[in-house]
């Protein structure tokens, strides 16, 4: 059975850019069974993103608290799980990593993150998708450097716009961050997890990984939404596990779309590789 | 020597009467002439920094056996000791007014288990003079459920916290945490409760306390438990239903449904908390309640859940 150290890891993210993958492949390493994990037994309500948790830890109900108050106390709860975590902890988050007055949104406690990122592009689709809005409602979130976000179930937190998104937890110094991009993910899963495995200390046979990866495969994934339903699945959202594509911008969005995204985005896309439509593929 | 003054407002809470300098908005006052004299003392006070010896700590409290020190950063502190005493004190530049909810939620939840209470997070209805409750954390549909509930005709019980304690024969019983409703705006324009709306919860927070229709019960009799119900959403692999948890399921779904858990097991943990948790199963079912979070749902929600008392008779 695969073997990590002990302690509080995020997995981070702008939303729909592999989080759940992710986490789906590091269970199924985790739990080394024979059989895939169950996807509605990923401990979500345990998440520090979650409602649960945090009243269940703080002693006080998120909804009778306003957005600075909150801002204040997630550190705090960070904190305290990070120093006494006396096993592996995936924790998947979608929160800047500095909150508004400029401190981490979480904390610096944990002893490390793996940062996953995808071409805007694509995720202003699928993001479309997910909230069951419009491509150009999606940018307008994407775009938006003081959006919050929050459900039913998860604390309301401060998102942003995807490029602070990414030049924040990619640019600090504070946790040690392992960044992986999705399309690279997808490309060749078992290097990537290898490299996850790496920067965490982890340890893995080849078997191991290998099984993980058919245990989280989109196919296994979407047999078992169509089976037994996902609970993170969006309200009126047919399914949660779509194609998960590459380059589905291509076919899909309009030039001022495309425009909107490299206007806002156009530094950090280049930074991690995404060329700009119009520019020479490198 | 300067006689203390008695504090001035007097309520009666989870089956308690809080004595209280604070004053709490949209309960019922008591006559202090005609109750019986006061279970807990509720002040605005100085609150320590922290416990000298704390044998339980999370990332903002910290506990002993007989004393609960709350740390809300920005919002104010609070002790609660001895299951007799609570105190408040506010951070500096906030009202007392914007933190009374907070003493009134986790502050006396911690009275009440240091006095050996057992709490559900749930809030209740009465139908037929029986008590039927909604468990859920912040956010699960409690509240909306419940006031819907009342529209249909039946009593309202509780918004939050049930206390449950036993009775001398048959099921325990349920005491009402003395609260009014505390909605967010458009589930009192869905059920339409907007005439019975009051100020908000706290200054900066968007939900607001709501009379329920028929007012709350004040009278401090409990009300014998008929059955639990979690709430959960449904989804396309658990549709809107109803369905029954096997008693060991059942008794794992209360540990986790009490009001401010990491408390139920600082003071009950050792021995307390699991004869009580038998009993209430012995009387009562604790069934998973799935339902769409559609307010257009909620209908069908209550329609199902008047079938299913129907059964239990």
């Amino acid at each position: 059975m695969a073997a990590f150290p002990a302690g509080l890891v995020w997995l981070a993210s702008y939303p729909k850019s592999g989080n759940t993958w992710m986490r789906i492949l590091l269970a199924n390493l985790l739990a080394g069974r024979a059989e895939p994990a169950d996807i509605n037994r990923l401990s979500e309500e345990e998440s520090l993103m979650g409602r649960w948790r945090f009243g269940d830890d703080m002693l006080v109900d998120a909804d009778l608290l306003d957005s600075r108050e909150l801002a204040r106390m997630r550190p705090l709860h960070a904190g305290f799980v990070a120093s006494r975590q006396t096993t592996p902890f995936f924790c998947k988050t979608h929160d800047r990593f500095a909150g508004e007055d400029g401190a981490p949104s979480l904390g610096a406690a944990a002893r490390g993150a793996v940062y996953l990122l995808r071409d805007p592009r694509d995720v202003a689709i699928s993001l479309a998708y997910h909230l069951g809005a419009t491509v150009d409602e999606a940018l307008a979130r994407m775009t938006d450097p003081a959006h919050h976000f929050g459900g039913a179930r998860q604390l309301p937190y401060l998102l942003g716009d995807w490029g602070g998104h990414v030049a924040g937890w990619t640019g600090q110094g504070l946790t040690p961050t392992h960044v992986v991009r999705y399309e690279d993910l997808r490309r060749d899963t078992a290097a990537v997890l290898r490299g996850v495995l790496r920067f965490l200390g982890g340890q893995a046979t080849e078997v191991e990984v290998s099984r993980a990866i058919a245990h989280s495969s989109l196919e296994a994934l979407q047999g078992q939404e169509a089976a037994k339903g996902f609970r993170e699945r969006q309200p009126g959202q047919a399914r949660f596990f779509r194609a998960g594509q590459v380059g589905e911008w291509q076919r899909v969005l309009t030039p001022a779309q495309l425009e909107t995204i490299e206007e806002h985005f156009g530094a950090v896309m280049i930074r991690f590789g995404y060329a700009p439509a119009g520019a020479t593929p490198g | 020597m300067i006689e203390q003054s008695a504090p001035p407002y007097r309520y009666r809470i989870s089956g308690l009467i809080v004595a209280s300098d604070v004053a709490l908005p949209m309960r019922t006052l008591l006559d202090p002439m005609g109750t019986p004299p006061a279970d807990v003392t509720m002040s605005h006070a100085a609150v320590p920094d922290r416990l000298d010896q704390p044998t339980r700590e999370g990332p903002n409290w910290t506990a002993d056996d007989r004393r609960l020190l709350l740390d809300l950063p920005g919002i104010g502190r609070f002790l609660a000791e001895d299951g007799r005493r609570l105190a408040l004190s506010p951070a500096p530049g906030v009202a007392l007014e914007d933190i009374t909810v907070f003493a009134t939620g986790t502050g006396l939840a911690a009275i009440l288990y240091q006095r050996g209470a057992m709490l559900l997070h749930a809030s209740a209805v009465v139908h037929d003079g029986r008590a039927f409750l909604f468990c859920g954390p912040s956010g699960a549909g409690k509240s909306t459920l419940t006031a819907a509930l009342t529209r249909a005709g039946c009593g309202f019980l509780s918004d939050d916290v049930c206390a449950i304690e036993p009775a001398a024969e048959g099921p325990p019983l349920v005491q009402a945490d003395g609260r009014v409703l505390r909605l967010y705006r458009d589930s009192i324009g869905h059920v339409g409760l907007a005439d019975a709306m009051g100020p908000p919860v706290r200054q900066q927070v968007p939900k607001f306390h709501v009379s329920p229709p028929g007012g709350t019960a004040a009278t401090g009799a409990g009300v014998p438990v008929a059955a639990i119900y979690a709430l959960m959403e449904a989804s396309p692999a658990t549709p809107p239903g109803i369905t029954p948890l096997a008693p060991v399921a059942a008794a794992q779904a209360l540990l986790r449904l009490s009001y401010r858990r990491r408390l139920a097991l600082a003071y009950g943990g050792s021995g307390g908390l699991a004869p009580r948790i038998a009993s209430l199963l012995h009387h009562a079912g604790v069934c998973v309640l799935h339902q769409d979070r559609d307010f257009a749902a909620l209908d069908g929600t209550i329609a199902m859940l008047f079938r299913h008392w129907d059964t239990l008779r």
